[in-house]
């Protein structure tokens, strides 16, 4: 997919900076001052967001040891070890959760990246010098993966308006693989 | 991998030899790869380009001109454009005020052309179809800021002022009443164009592809495959295959027409008061080929809609596919050959998907043009143009 959010927010700042807040009437203050508050927060976000899981990820992983560290200090009546019981509890799955989340989501995006431009090699290559058999193979495996990629991200796209029978897609709710 | 963003002249050598193209369309191509290293788009004044456009007529006129009342037009995804009123000397007319239009890149497009071949071309239909006069064409960014033309502003609307479309006026909505009226003139000036003798016409910027043979298919595959190899971010094993497949199956051009290369609603210009078309506008991928090109291009799923019925795709929101075809050839007297409209629908995704997808991608992530959000919200349509290729692709592969 390559209408990525990152991508989607540098056209927008660009847009609002160079064609719309010019024509804005410099005699309304509160739309000038807006139009520069919200250039400025996109702009926040678009820097922030390629390092929004990482934060999150480090948060969690802070709050999973300040977690431990409290289970082995704290000790108190019933309220208080009722409490470090839920609070403990939610240790291990914090844990669990941190394990999994190894990889940064820029990794992700270079994987298939890289793995989408070796596929590709291999296309031309087999469709070069590969056998027979081979070449049917590949025409089958890899308009079966068009089909499955484009019908995700037709879904994914509804919402830009292109589409004449939207309602004859699947939802892309129902298309993604949940995360394990 | 190969650093696109700042391409090599090794590299660039390399695509030339590898995807041999007409002259002009090497030239454009060539030409944007060198300059995609180079700096963004910055915003252009009104001001600034009216003191180009001044330098450009003080080297094509000779009489006192004025230029005036300049102000900015929207419309369309690829080029800029600043409306104007030129007070002048017009040979054949006397002292006069011109309405007229400058029609500029921007320092990348998301479809890279020549703005010479889209002026020979205009001109070449004067007689043809309803089309803007065109005046002047600075090629080269000589005195403008980037390449550009000036035309003749042409009266009109793309869509009813009542209707809704998608970004850059694709499907838009005629209504009943509308789409009988503009279908007609719509499939007999697309005739009109096919059938057009253009061997008298000064087309000095295109190249003549052979009768009775693919030359002129395999110019336009090498065009769109160096356009993606170019340009694309992503891979997609689908383009490649369908490459591969176009080279095998190139079929013959039977007869040779002057082609507009992106006809379909959205690109002409029609006045409301009587329902005339006024101007086709949008020439720039326009060449010598195969009539079934256009006429493919036209039925893509995005220029169109599904009729109030929710079942009849209407092409480009006229007609029936069956309806089209019946039309055009009975204005034209030209056969249409479903297996050959088939691989141009191929071409034309392939080359869709090479414009909307690759082109674009790279022009905004450069932030190359004034208005990279549009191109961002056209690439939202790539993915319409790419299921068409594969659909298209298993039929008949």
């Amino acid at each position: 997919m390559e209408i990525r959010a990152d991508f989607q927010l540098k056209s927008i700042i660009k847009a609002l900076k160079d064609n719309v807040i010019p024509a804005v009437d410099p005699n309304h203050k509160m739309a000038v001052e807006q139009a520069h508050l919200a250039v400025h927060v996109l702009q926040v976000l678009a820097d922030k967001l390629p390092m929004q899981y990482r934060y999150d990820r480090h948060e969690l992983n802070q709050y999973v040891n300040l977690a431990e560290k409290l289970g082995t200090q704290i000790s108190g009546g019933a309220k208080t070890t009722d409490a470090l019981a839920q609070l403990e509890a939610l240790v291990e799955p914090g844990k669990n959760t941190l394990e999994r989340a190894r990889a940064e989501p820029i990794e992700l995006e270079q994987a298939l990246l890289h793995l989408r431009a070796k596929v590709g090699d291999l296309v031309a290559a087999a469709l070069e010098d590969g056998d027979e058999t081979s070449q049917k193979h590949l025409e089958k495996e890899i308009m079966a993966s068009a089909r499955e990629q484009l019908t995700r991200e037709r879904s994914w796209l509804i919402p830009m308006g292109f589409e004449p029978d939207p309602a004859a897609l699947t939802p892309v709710e129902q298309l993604l693989d949940p995360v394990k | 991998m190969i650093d696109k963003d700042h391409p090599s002249e090794a590299w660039i050598a390399d695509l030339r030899t590898r995807f041999p193209c007409e002259a002009e369309v090497d030239w454009v191509l060539t030409r944007k790869l060198r300059n995609r290293a180079g700096a963004a788009y910055t915003p252009v004044k009104l001001d600034q380009l009216c003191d180009a456009v001044t330098d450009l007529l003080n080297a094509e006129l000779h009489d006192a001109f004025e230029v005036k009342n300049p102000r900015w037009l929207s419309g369309g995804a690829s080029k800029l454009q600043m409306a104007f009123d030129l007070d002048w000397h017009q040979p054949g007319v006397g002292r006069t005020t011109t309405p007229l239009v400058l029609r500029m890149e921007p320092a990348a497009s998301i479809v890279e052309t020549s703005r010479l071949r889209e002026f020979e071309l205009i001109k070449a239909c004067e007689t043809v179809v309803p089309v803007p006069p065109v005046f002047w064409v600075d090629r080269e960014g000589k005195y403008l800021p980037y390449p550009a033309l000036i035309y003749g502003f042409a009266k009109g609307v793309t869509k009813p002022s009542t209707a809704a479309s998608g970004v850059s006026g694709t499907g838009i909505n005629f209504g009943v009443e509308l789409r009988k009226t503009l279908s007609k003139q719509f499939v007999e000036q697309l005739a009109a164009i096919h059938t057009f003798d253009w061997s008298k016409a000064q087309l000095s910027s295109f190249s003549v592809p052979a009768k009775d043979s693919a030359e002129g298919v395999e110019w336009q595959i090498n065009w769109w495959e160096r356009v993606w190899t170019e340009d694309a971010n992503e891979e997609v094993p689908l383009m490649r295959f369908a490459a591969k497949w176009m080279r095998a199956n190139m079929p013959i051009i039977d007869h040779v027409s002057l082609l507009h290369g992106d006809y379909r609603s959205g690109n002409f210009l029609f006045t409301e008061e009587n329902s005339q078309i006024n101007a086709w506008l949008d020439w720039e991928t326009g060449h010598l080929g195969d009539r079934h090109e256009d006429i493919a291009y036209s039925i893509c799923k995005p220029w169109g809609h599904l009729a109030e019925n929710g079942k009849t795709f209407l092409v480009c929101g006229m007609m029936s596919e069956p309806e089209f075809y019946e039309a055009y050839e009975k204005a034209s007297g030209l056969s249409v050959d479903k297996k050959r409209l088939n691989f141009y629908r191929i071409l034309n995704a392939y080359k869709l998907n090479s414009i909307a997808l690759a082109t674009a991608y790279r022009a905004v992530a450069g932030g190359k043009t004034h208005q990279d959000i549009v191109l961002g919200c056209v690439m939202g349509a790539s993915y319409l143009f790419m299921d068409d290729l594969r659909q298209t692709l298993e039929e008949v592969a």
